[in-house]
Parts: C-alpha cells; sequence; structure tokens
C-alpha cells in the first residue's frame, strides 16, 4: 500500500515537472533554453517513474499497514518542525525552541513533564549561549534573549 | 615547488593551535558519531556543515576530515564489543571482531583495527598526495564535455553502488537533479520552479535537503523503535596488546586492506561500506584458514578496518583534484567549500595551495590524533552508546533546526527541512536510497552548465561530445565497468544452469 501510494506521489511530481519545464524555453540543441536541461530530466523521470508506478500496482498489494507513517513520535517530530518556524516567527528564539524539545523530550521518552521541561530547559539555554553567545549567530530576540547577550557582553 | 615542499608547507598550515584544536575537536566527533548507530559521518557533517560557517575554509576542510577519519575510527569499537555497527562501514567487521571478544582477544581486535586504520589512512594519505596532483594536471586539460561525462558517470555509478532497487535509486537521482534546476538560471535569468517565493531564486539549498533527509529522516525513523540492547564487553589496557601471532596474521590483510580501500575509494558509490565487504571477501579467499572466518579470524578485523580508512583517503581524490564529489560525505565537503566560496576542481591546487596541502597534512596528523586517543578511551567512547534516545533524538533534532537557521537566517529554509525530514522518513522506510539524491542535487547545476556549453561549442552536435578522446575513454570505460558484472552473472547462470541438466 505504501509502496502504491509513493510511487503515484512521485509519478504526479514528474508528471507536474514536466508540465513546468515543458513552459519554458526549452530552445534548440545549438542554443539551449533554460527548460532544455529540465525537460530532458522530466522526460527521464517519467519514463523511469513511469515503468516503476506500472510494476508497483501491477504486483499484488504488499499487507503492510499505514500505520507506520502515523505513529505519533514520527507524526509529533513532523508537526513540531512545522510549527518551529512559526513560534521562531512570532515568539522569540528560546520561548520557541523551550515548547519543541519540551514536547520532543516529552514524546521521544520522558516520562514526567517536570523532567521533560527542565532537560529542555537546559538544553534550550546552552544552545543559545553557544549559536548566539559563543557563535555570534544572529537569532530571532525578543527582551529575555537581549538582557542575557547583555550580561554576557556579547550584544545588545 | 616539489610535493615535499607542499607538504611541508602544509603542515605549517595544518599545525596553528586553530586548525589542531579542530582536527582534534572533528576526530572526537567522529569517533562519537562512528560508535552512536544511526547518524553516522554523513549526517552528522551534514549538520556541522552550518558551524564550518566562522571558521576559514581550510579549518573547515581540516574538521570535516577529522569527521570522517574519526567515524571510521569511531565504528569499529562498537563492532567489536558490542556486535553493534555504529556505521555501515563497521558491519563486516561485527562477524570477527565481535568473536573475538567474546573469546577474550576484543582488546587484541581493537588494537589490530586501530593500527590497520592508522596505517591503511596514511598509506592512501600518500596515493591521495600523488593521485591528486596527477587528476588535478590531467583535468585542466577537461572541457565542458569532459566536466558532463565525469558528473554523469559519477551519478551513473552511485546509483548502481547504492545498493537496494535499482529503479529507486535512478529515481532519486532525477530527483535530485530535478531539484537542482529551481531557482534562477544562470545564463537566461529565467525564474524556474520557485512558485513566486523570492528564497528560492537561489535554488534550494543542499544544507537543509541534506539535514532533513539524513538528520530528521534518521531521528523520525528511529523515534519509536526500541533500544539495541548489547552486552557491553569489558577491555583492561592489558588486554590491548595483540600476541605474536596476531600481529602476523594481520600485516598482510592491512596493507591489501589500504590497497583495496584506496582503489575503491576513487570509484564514485558509498565506496567504505563496499570496501568493507571487497577486503572481508579477499582475505577469506587468499587465508589458510577460510573456516575460522566467522568465528574470531583477526584477518577478518585487520583487512576491512584497513579498508575503510583507505577509502576515506581515496573518496578525496576526485574532490580535490576535479571538483567533483563521488560520495555523499564529499558532497557535504563541496558544500562547505562554497559556503566559504571556494570552488574545488583542478585549479584549487594552484589557487588556493595552503588549503589543499594544509588539508592532506591536517589527515596525517588527524590520523596520529586518533590512534594515540582511540586506544586508551576505548571503554569511555563505547559506552557512549548507553546515552538513551530519549535524549539523544531531541538534541539531533535541535541541532539540525538552529544549525540551518543559523546559516541563512530563512524561515523557507526551516520548511525545507521539515518537508526533506518527512521525504527521507518516507522514502527511506521503503528503501529508496538518498544519497543519489543529495549527490544529483550538489552535481545538478555543474552538469547543467557543463552540458549547455558543451553543446554551444559543438553547436548542437552531439558526436564531438561523445568522441573526444578524454570523454570517450571515459565513456568506454564507464561501459566496461558497468556492463561487466552484469556479462559475468549473465555467464555464471548459464552454466550453472548448464550444469543442472
Amino acid at each position: 500500500m505504501k509502496e502504491r501510494i509513493v510511487a503515484a506521489a512521485i509519478l504526479v511530481f514528474a508528471l507536474v515537472y514536466a508540465a513546468g519545464s515543458l513552459a519554458l524555453k526549452v530552445g534548440t540543441l545549438a542554443e539551449p533554453g533554460a527548460g532544455q536541461f529540465p525537460a530532458l530530466i522530466a522526460v527521464a523521470l517519467l519514463a523511469v517513474v513511469g515503468v516503476h508506478a506500472w510494476r508497483t500496482f501491477r504486483a499484488p498489494a504488499a499487507e503492510d499497514s499505514l500505520r507506520g507513517w502515523a505513529r505519533l513520535e514520527p507524526a509529533g517530530v513532523a508537526a513540531s518542525l512545522v510549527i518551529y518556524p512559526v513560534l521562531l516567527r512570532t515568539v522569540s528564539f528560546l520561548a520557541a525552541t523551550l515548547v519543541v524539545l519540551f514536547v520532543l523530550f516529552r514524546l521521544l521518552g520522558f516520562k514526567r513533564n517536570a523532567t521533560s521541561f527542565a532537560t529542555a530547559l537546559v538544553a534550550t539555554l546552552v544552545s543559545f549561549l553557544v549559536f548566539a553567545g559563543l557563535l555570534g549567530v544572529v537569532l530571532p530576540s525578543s527582551a529575555v534573549e537581549q538582557s542575557i547577550l547583555s550580561v554576557l557582553g556579547a550584544g545588545g | 615547488m616539489s610535493v615535499l615542499h607542499q607538504l611541508a608547507m602544509g603542515f605549517q598550515v595544518a599545525a596553528t593551535p586553530t586548525n589542531l584544536a579542530w582536527a582534534l575537536v572533528g576526530a572526537l566527533i567522529g569517533t562519537v558519531v562512528g560508535v552512536l548507530p544511526g547518524i553516522g559521518p554523513l549526517g552528522s557533517m551534514a549538520i556541522l556543515l552550518s558551524y564550518t560557517l566562522r571558521m576559514d575554509a581550510t579549518t573547515a576542510m581540516i574538521f570535516f576530515a577529522g569527521i570522517y577519519y574519526g567515524a571510521m575510527y569511531g565504528g569499529s569499537t562498537t563492532s567489536i564489543l558490542l556486535n553493534i555497527p555504529g556505521e555501515a562501514a563497521s558491519v563486516v567487521t561485527c562477524i570477527d571482531g565481535y568473536k573475538m571478544a567474546k573469546k577474550g582477544r576484543g582488546g587484541a581486535a581493537l588494537t589490530i583495527s586501530a593500527i590497520g586504520s592508522f596505517v591503511a589512512g596514511t598509506l592512501s594519505i600518500v596515493g591521495l598526495m600523488f593521485a591528486a596532483s596527477f587528476l588535478a594536471d590531467a583535468a585542466l586539460k577537461f572541457g565542458p564535455p569532459e566536466f558532463f561525462a565525469m558528473s554523469a558517470i559519477g551519478l551513473l555509478f552511485l546509483v548502481r553502488l547504492s545498493g537496494g532497487s535499482l529503479t529507486k535509486n535512478v529515481i532519486m537521482m532525477l530527483l535530485g537533479l530535478a531539484l537542482s534546476t529551481v531557482g534562477t538560471d544562470r545564463l537566461h535569468g529565467t525564474s524556474r520552479f520557485t512558485f513566486g517565493i523570492g528564497e528560492l531564486g537561489q535554488g534550494v539549498d543542499f544544507l537543509p535537503v541534506a539535514m532533513g533527509l539524513f538528520g530528521i529522516g534518521e531521528v523520525m525513523l528511529t523515534a519509536g523503535e526500541s533500544e539495541a540492547a548489547g552486552e557491553l564487553i569489558r577491555i583492561r589496557m592489558r588486554d590491548l596488546l595483540p600476541n605474536a601471532e596476531e600481529w602476523r596474521r594481520s600485516v598482510a590483510p592491512i596493507f591489501r586492506g589500504s590497497f583495496i580501500g584506496f582503489l575503491i575509494g576513487l570509484l564514485p558509490g558509498p565506496s567504505p561500506v563496499i570496501s568493507t565487504f571487497v577486503s572481508y571477501l579477499t582475505e577469506k579467499k587468499l587465508s589458510k584458514r577460510p573456516h575460522e572466518f566467522g568465528e574470531g579470524a583477526v584477518e577478518g578485523v585487520a583487512g576491512p578496518e584497513s579498508a575503510n580508512n583507505a577509502a576515506v583517503g581515496g573518496a578525496y581524490v576526485p574532490l580535490l583534484a576535479l571538483g567533483v564529489p563521488f560520495t555523499p560525505a564529499m558532497a557535504v565537503v563541496v558544500g562547505a567549500l562554497m559556503l566559504h566560496g571556494v570552488t574545488p576542481g583542478p585549479m584549487m591546487m594552484a589557487e588556493r595551495p595552503q588549503l589543499f596541502w594544509g588539508v592532506i597534512a591536517s589527515m596525517y596528523i588527524g590520523n596520529v590524533m586518533l590512534l594515540v586517543l582511540n586506544l586508551p578511551l576505548v571503554q569511555l567512547f563505547a559506552m557512549i552508546t548507553k546515552v538513551p534516545r530519549k535524549v539523544l533524538l531531541p538534541l539531533i533534532t535541535l541541532m539540525c533546526l538552529v544549525g540551518v537557521y543559523s546559516v541563512s537566517s530563512s524561515y523557507v529554509d526551516l520548511y525545507v527541512l521539515a518537508l526533506f525530514g518527512v521525504v527521507g522518513f518516507v522514502l527511506r522506510g521503503l528503501g529508496y536510497q538518498p544519497a543519489p539524491l543529495v549527490l544529483a542535487l550538489v552535481i545538478g547545476p555543474m552538469m547543467e552548465t557543463a552540458l549547455r556549453e558543451s553543446l554551444m561549442i559543438n553547436q548542437g552536435a552531439l558526436a564531438p561530445m561523445v568522441f573526444r578522446p578524454i570523454a570517450g575513454t571515459m565513456y568506454l570505460a564507464a561501459a566496461v565497468a558497468l556492463a561487466v558484472p552484469a556479462i559475468v552473472r549473465v555467464l555464471r547462470r548459464r552454466r550453472a544452469a548448464e550444469l543442472a541438466v
């Protein structure tokens, strides 16, 4: 089942990519346009994926369920990754990282909220000190980050 | 300037306190990631790519070389003491290494493995020095058709040698090439597949893709799995010394492994892994005691462990001499060089000799560091495997997130990381190898430029592209190399069928 879904998804991607490459100027062999290389890739991709999808759908469907994809842990990691940039943009580095790390620690093993929170807090602070303090990376900051950096004398 | 003079200059560069410190840090990190199952040298180099931004290019290269070598050293520790390979290139070492440890010869296996790695590493650097110089000189004669031939052949070999399904590997390679076309076309300035997202105008950055596929993909695949529990065999310092018989039996496999590893390292594909299998089979075939293989034969440790280290030196040759990465790990190294505005290739040796020879000299130093570090600290490194996953996985995720953001300060790159994390999780779970995609993404722009220039130079004629002496020889050699194994297989099958009749 999973094989079929993935084969179909790649086939759809190949079709969209092929359409996109043909919309660009393909040009001639002597004067290649911006779409020539993409068009070559699209043709090859369509051919290979087409054969692969045909074979996959002809073969008897495997017994695998979709449960592996919907397991809580990987789904939680994926959700955290999507939420992180949103939080980073709206709040600041420390708050965003603390929230995401807390969720990840809770999700991936620690049974207690207090342990997860404490570990997330330490990891967040250490990562901030290393990146912003030591390496001088500019991270989205609020007043809290600014005051930590002022104390460290690493910025204002 | 002679090679020795240039090497002396390299040692001056590598021996600065900063470079020595980063070589040590790289070697330590490499050993740790080699010990830890899962992440491996490629994933860790991808994760740490952003951290090299604050170093100069030479230091960054020295750091990565330390990681790559360190991982090869570290991988053997857990294979021998726990029967858990830290990374793919140490799988073969489990077979006889763990059996030796069970018989109380684990210390000897570790020492033979470390000495073999050291000898092989050093020999391969000598090989790298001369081969890269020679190839770089030859590469000055290369034009766009040769560069196109080399990149295309490199990708084909990678697809063939990556293991798993050939069709899936081809699909991954083509997806990588497709991704490499996203962004503004260099020749015409046309936007391609950017969907109006301004940040995609620069193209899909290699870093979030590699970190997503290897780092986040690994975290998601590992999350929720039960931890591998192995019995850690304790080693005392006095157990580390091999006996005379073990030394005698190891010398030839170490040299053979070094030779095999270096040669295989020159080829595209996961060379450290392949070299260990070839070395193991060679030793078994040449041994007077083949029945001991699988039961704790010291040759089964000495050969493969030497081979995987020598392959690392070999893998650097096409990168430093031609500017073409033939393995995914080397693609990360290219990424690091490009972040520093350095274009690897034949001109690098002439234009940036400090970088080229500094890296080579640092490899000698790194090998000595690893030898000195690994044996006394072996028990400590082995205990790292006891760090629980529930601590490790969130921290790896954090490093990927902050690492990607710190390079570009781009939210789009964070979404790309998330997307490729999920893609890596789904595709790797179904046996699609991410390496061809990553390598194609890096090589794609070079291939496209080379193809276009070749076509324009030859006014659209394809024959002159293929039949130029160097390019033609490359295609012919590749065709033979790819066809021979298939022909041999068919002949063997026929012979077996005839015998059956």
